[in-house]
């Protein structure tokens, strides 16, 4: 099998400022297969989102290795990082992040400049937003929708320039379940039509199923789910 | 409440620290108009009453009244001095100014008395003076109390026949032949009887000090007066007490007392004595009525330079409010949504702005004494010196302005509140997200309205420019709106430059929108999308800068056209005019009378040469001749000039450009021909003269201005445009104290063929000064040589008493601390809203971190923003002032230099005053982006999205 993210034993710890060190990661091992939904669950605080920012790139590890698409991650100088999540990597953020300056279609714009899209940037841009379902609201700032239209703005902009890999940090935690549980359609849509990784934390039991592999988060570890739990 | 508030302070310390900033600024600049108005008015009226000694070479503070005394009361000197001295005390307990001085004189009429040695008879008066041995010295024979030790036989003779010994003056020894031994029978008549005097002179006296404030009725006036001592004057008074013995009280007062403060209480005082005493009358009067006028005058200037600051400074405290309250409208929409009531969330902000707002306005008291001290000690925009200031001290009024202070800024501090404090939570999202995207002025177009009225209001006072001028001169009030219109000008050409500047950065974003890199299409989209919020600091940009350059480019066109004008019109580094003594002489009273001039030596001045003198020339100067172009053709006043080419040359100076041509061309066109003159181009011009063409002119008598003395042909060898200290314009007092505008024509002639035709009359030395060297070692050499100087004009001295002059000082000292105050509020503006933009950004560099963008093109992008905006912001600003300079210059100019010249207003623009403030913005500027780079630099990606999501 294929796998675009594999870790060997991360660890990460924070300073206290008592001179002590809280360990969040505690020898942490995943292997993320390309063109899946994995998704990590776990209680607030256990991890997860420390996880996620090592594996994207956002933050380093105390100790151990990360490999994206088969380069170890803790080799690459900040340029080469910058130009790994340029171009090969979406987020998602919880608070949806987009450029409030910027219009739907412009917030989209920006990340296909950001990559140096070759293509048609119009067509680009219409179409991830039509899969979105926001075609007829590009025009509109982002404080003109509403929490779900701005993270399907978030979506559509993380996947426009077909990164390899999407990192999305509870993409749901602000939506209603019916909104959620569209965006996770979403996701296997694209997932299935664009070939896209992505690896998604939530503590939403109901998407569950809706993974390809899930694992859980607990005092640092990280323990594989399968499928039928 | 009183914690809550300290920790809402302490919790928002950096922004509030702004706050207090700004409202210690605005009581500091208020105070100091009470201040700044008082010791320069102080300073007017010290120089009017300079300025009356310099024309009318007597003391400005006297108070004079006369009357005679009749009546057994009057028996004696003291008795006639006690009344005297009653009238002084009643006087000066209304008007409680120190005397310096007094003069007391009695006179009795002796009318007609036969002289012994020639038998004549001549009108003569007794006198008495008192005190006056102490002002007077003996030129030759005895004091009247020391007559028994006279050695002259004939004033022996007298005394010893019971004559009343007597001193009379220079001018009446000189002028009516009274001289020493003569002896006068008078009859003096009273009612009762007639009685019999004899009297004899003693003493020629003259003034010890003519410039001594006790001689404000100088001895010359006393010309058919014989002075006695006490003892035989109270002789004369007993015999004659039932007649009229005339008195004349003369009080000097300290006028350095009469000031701001007391100066309208004078005038009444002085006014409501008058109307009691037909025959009070004081020097002073008129100095009053002049001062009142250009006090109204000061006082508008003052106040018209103080709006457009402190409009800036309420903007800035309203501006950083405002970004408080934008911080806490979360909290606030909470309270609301808690059921806390309107009113309640009003008292608290407007205690917690009371807080801040009395803080500032006492802090900001010593400030505006320092602010005060710094513009009385400016010599040019931003030239401080460490001139004597003591004529300005602080007063009471200045804690009234802080009080104002106090108010105006709780209000502005407050007026965000009031909307703000309407919405609840849910109300305040909905109102956030229909947010305006464009600033009130753009959206409503303001800044066209503004640009018309500040052009149309231009137009109309250009128009009315020569009614201006001669208002100024007349000492008239001016029209605030002149000094405004300019800001006027500069805010609605700033807000248009902006509007200009928003389409330009559209166009540009629009024409490259595809071809854009991330980081610049982040930049413009920023500054397109955030003009609401940049609106404010791109006005105090604009603002600040284009005033700064108006600011300094008016002060240094004024202060270089006055300095040029004050140095065409000496004519050369120093001017002086020494006291010639004259003969006159009758044969009869109906005869004419032969006149000589004493000329002092002049080898004296050849000392000079060794006390910084370069070189120096007679020149003589008479501005009332007559020019006769035919028997119809009469100009009279015209300015004559005397001169002796090759020295004139070497000792005056004109500015170059004036002319044709250089002027010594000129000088040795007249040169050549010892008999031509040159003309002065408009009297060329009236009487279509041309070089070759000849006219006649002539001078009047010494003795009698109506005579004309003697008249000369002469060739017109040259016609000039400018001359040194040749004005062609002049302007003349009307009888309804209007002025009225004249042309002033010249002719210059040589000094010999002028001395052979018109004798021999005072003329003026004019010296040109070494290089380095000091004015005051030729005031000194004339000091030590005692030379009586008539009149003198010092170039360096008159440029720096116009420098001191009240109007200048005013206008320095404004313009540099308005300057220094809007570049702070620029400055701390500017470096708080790029913090805080920075800050409330960091959610976003952290997103725009996380998809990959390089710090390299974080910094591009804030690059090119602060280029698109601040940077483009100088440049308008600056354009701004440049414009504003053209338009205004010669409009306000107006107020300073009213009078037309030879030398025509010159803008002076100098590229050292940009760069001074170029290089005061830029640090500001650097300062910022200092700030602005460590906290980007020391940000932190996922703690700033982690930032961002609390």
């Amino acid at each position: 099998m294929d796998y675009i993210i594999k870790t060997e034993d991360i660890h990460k710890s924070f300073p206290l400022g008592n001179h002590e060190m809280l360990e969040v990661l505690k020898g942490v091992n995943i292997e993320v297969p390309k063109a899946s939904l994995t998704i990590l669950k776990g209680r607030s605080g256990s991890g997860k989102t420390t996880l996620l920012n090592i594996l994207s790139m956002l933050d380093d590890p105390t100790s151990g290795k990360v490999f994206l698409d088969d380069r170890d991650v803790g080799g690459m100088n900040t340029r080469q990082r910058e130009a790994m999540r340029r171009y090969n990597v979406g987020f998602v953020f919880q608070s949806v992040a987009l450029v409030p300056i910027m219009s739907a279609y412009e917030n989209v714009d920006f990340a296909l400049k950001l990559a140096d899209y070759k293509g048609d940037r119009d067509a680009r841009i219409k179409e991830v937003l039509s899969v979105v379902g926001l075609e007829k609201r590009m025009t509109h700032m982002p404080s003109q929708m509403s929490g779900g239209e701005q993270q399907r703005v978030a979506i559509a902009r993380a996947v426009s320039h077909k990164p390899k890999i999407i990192f999305a940090d509870e993409p749901t935690g602000a939506l209603d379940t019916a909104t959620g549980l569209g965006i996770i359609k979403l996701f296997k849509e694209l997932i299935e039509k664009e070939g896209i990784t992505i690896v998604m934390t939530t503590h939403d039991p109901n998407l569950m199923v809706f993974g390809d592999a899930v694992y859980e988060m607990e005092d640092g570890e990280l323990r594989y789910v399968p499928a039928e739990q | 409440m009183i914690r809550f508030i300290k920790y809402k302070i302490l919790n928002k310390k950096w922004l509030n620290f702004c706050l207090l900033t700004g409202v210690i600024l605005l009581s500091a600049f208020l105070s100091v108009y009470p201040m700044f108005k008082e010791g320069s008015l102080n300073r007017l009226m010290q120089s009017l009453f300079d300025e009356y000694i310099d024309k009318n070479n007597e003391y400005p503070a006297v108070m004079t009244t006369k009357g005679s005394l009749t009546g057994e009361a009057y028996s004696d000197v003291d008795s006639a001095l006690n009344f005297m001295n009653t009238l002084e005390q009643k006087w000066t307990s209304y008007i409680n100014i120190p005397v310096i001085q007094r003069q007391q004189s009695l006179e009795i009429i002796a009318g007609y008395s036969d002289e012994n040695l020639t038998g004549k008879s001549k009108q003569i008066l007794f006198g008495y003076v008192d005190n006056l041995k102490d002002h007077a010295d003996l030129i030759c024979g005895v004091w009247p109390e020391d007559a028994e030790s006279s050695d002259n036989e004939m004033v022996k003779e007298a005394l010893a026949n019971g004559a009343i010994p007597c001193v009379v003056s220079q001018k009446a020894y000189d002028t009516d032949e009274i001289t020493i031994g003569q002896c006068y029978h008078s009859e003096l008549n009273n009612s009762n009887d007639q009685k019999q005097f004899y009297s004899v002179v003693t003493g020629i006296i003259e003034e010890n000090d003519d410039t001594a404030p006790f001689w404000v009725k100088r001895l010359r006036k006393y010309e058919k007066t014989m002075f006695t001592d006490k003892e035989h004057f109270s002789l004369l008074m007993k015999s004659f007490c039932a007649g009229d013995i005339n008195f004349e009280e003369s009080v000097m007062l300290d006028y350095t007392y009469i000031n701001y403060n007391n100066a309208e209480d004078i005038y009444w005082y002085v006014y409501q004595f008058q109307n009691i005493d037909s025959r009070l009358s004081t020097t002073f009067r008129n100095t009053l009525v002049s001062y009142f006028e250009t006090k109204k005058t000061i006082s508008i200037i003052l106040f018209t330079f103080e709006i457009p600051i402190i409009a800036l400074l309420l903007l800035f405290i309203y501006m950083i409010s405002g970004r408080i309250l934008e911080m806490e409208t979360g909290e606030i929409a909470m309270l609301k949504s808690r059921g806390v009531s309107r009113f309640k969330v009003i008292r608290l902000y407007l205690l917690q702005s009371g807080v801040i707002s009395l803080a500032g306005s006492v802090i900001g008291l010593p400030f505006g004494y320092l602010f005060c001290k710094l513009g009385a000690g400016t010599d040019a925009f931003l030239v401080f010196t460490m001139k004597d200031t003591t004529i300005y001290s602080p007063n009471l009024m200045m804690i009234a302005f802080a009080g104002i202070a106090f108010l105006l800024s709780l209000l502005f501090m407050t007026i965000p509140v009031i909307p703000i404090s309407r919405y609840t939570i849910i109300e305040r999202k909905s109102k956030k997200n229909s947010g305006k995207s464009k600033a009130v002025w753009e959206r409503f177009f303001l800044d066209i309205p503004l640009l018309l009225l500040s052009g149309y209001l231009l137009y109309n006072y250009l128009k009315q420019r020569e009614s201006i001028s001669l208002t100024v001169i007349s000492g008239g009030q001016i029209d605030p709106i002149i000094f405004l219109d300019s800001s006027l000008f500069i805010l609605g050409c700033g807000l248009f430059a902006l509007r200009i500047l928003h389409l330009i950065i559209n166009l540009i974003y629009k024409i490259g929108r595809n071809k854009w890199k991330p980081a610049e299409y982040v930049a413009f989209l920023q500054i397109i999308r955030s003009t609401k919020k940049q609106g404010f600091i791109a006005v105090f940009l604009v603002m600040t800068i284009a005033m700064g350059i108006f600011n300094s480019n008016l002060a240094r066109s004024v202060n270089e056209n006055m300095e040029n004008r004050i140095s065409y019109n000496v004519g050369c580094d120093y001017v002086l005019q020494e006291r010639w003594s004259i003969t006159v002489k009758k044969a009869s009273a109906t005869s004419e009378a032969f006149w000589k001039y004493k000329e002092p030596d002049f080898m004296r001045f050849d000392e000079l040469k060794n006390h910084g003198v370069e070189s120096m020339t007679k020149v003589i100067h008479d501005d009332m001749t007559a020019v006769k172009v035919d028997s119809k053709k009469k100009e009279v006043g015209c300015t004559l000039l005397g001169i002796n080419t090759k020295e004139f040359g070497e000792t005056a100076s004109l500015k170059s450009g004036l002319n044709d041509k250089h002027w010594y061309y000129y000088l040795n066109d007249l040169g050549q021909k010892p008999k031509g003159v040159l003309i002065s181009r408009n009297l060329a011009d009236k009487y279509d003269l041309k070089v070759g063409d000849k006219l006649e002119y002539s001078r009047y008598s010494p003795v009698d201005p109506n005579k004309e003395y003697a008249s000369t042909r002469s060739e017109i060898v040259g016609i000039v445009d400018s001359f040194p200290g040749y004005q062609s314009t002049v302007y003349e007092l009307q009888p309804d104290s209007t002025y009225k505008k004249r042309e002033n024509y010249l002719i210059v002639a040589n000094y010999n063929n002028v001395v052979n035709i018109f004798s021999m009359r005072p003329y003026e030395v004019w010296m040109k000064l070494a290089k380095n060297a000091d004015y005051e070692d030729v005031n000194n050499f004339l000091q030590e040589k005692e030379i009586r100087i008539q009149s003198k004009m010092i170039r360096e001295e008159m440029i720096q008493e116009q420098r001191n002059s009240t109007l200048i000082q005013i206008t320095n000292g404004m313009f540099s601390i308005g300057f220094i105050i809007s570049l702070v509020v620029c400055g701390v503006g500017f470096l708080i809203y790029w913090i805080l933009t920075i800050k409330e950004r960091e959610l976003i560099y952290g997103i725009y971190r996380s998809m990959g963008l390089t710090m390299g093109e974080i910094f591009r992008m804030l690059a090119i923003e602060q280029i698109f905006s601040s940077f483009f912001s100088c440049i308008a600003g600056f354009g701004v002032g440049m414009l504003t300079t053209f338009l205004f210059t010669k409009l306000i100019s107006i107020v300073y230099l009213p009078r037309e010249h030879n030398i025509p207003l010159e803008i002076i623009f100098k590229m050292s005053d940009v760069t001074k403030m170029a290089v005061i913005v830029g640090f500001v500027f650097v300062i910022c982006f200092i700030v602005i780079f460590r906290i980007i630099k020391n940000m932190n990606i996922t703690k700033a999205i982690k930032l961002g999501e609390d």
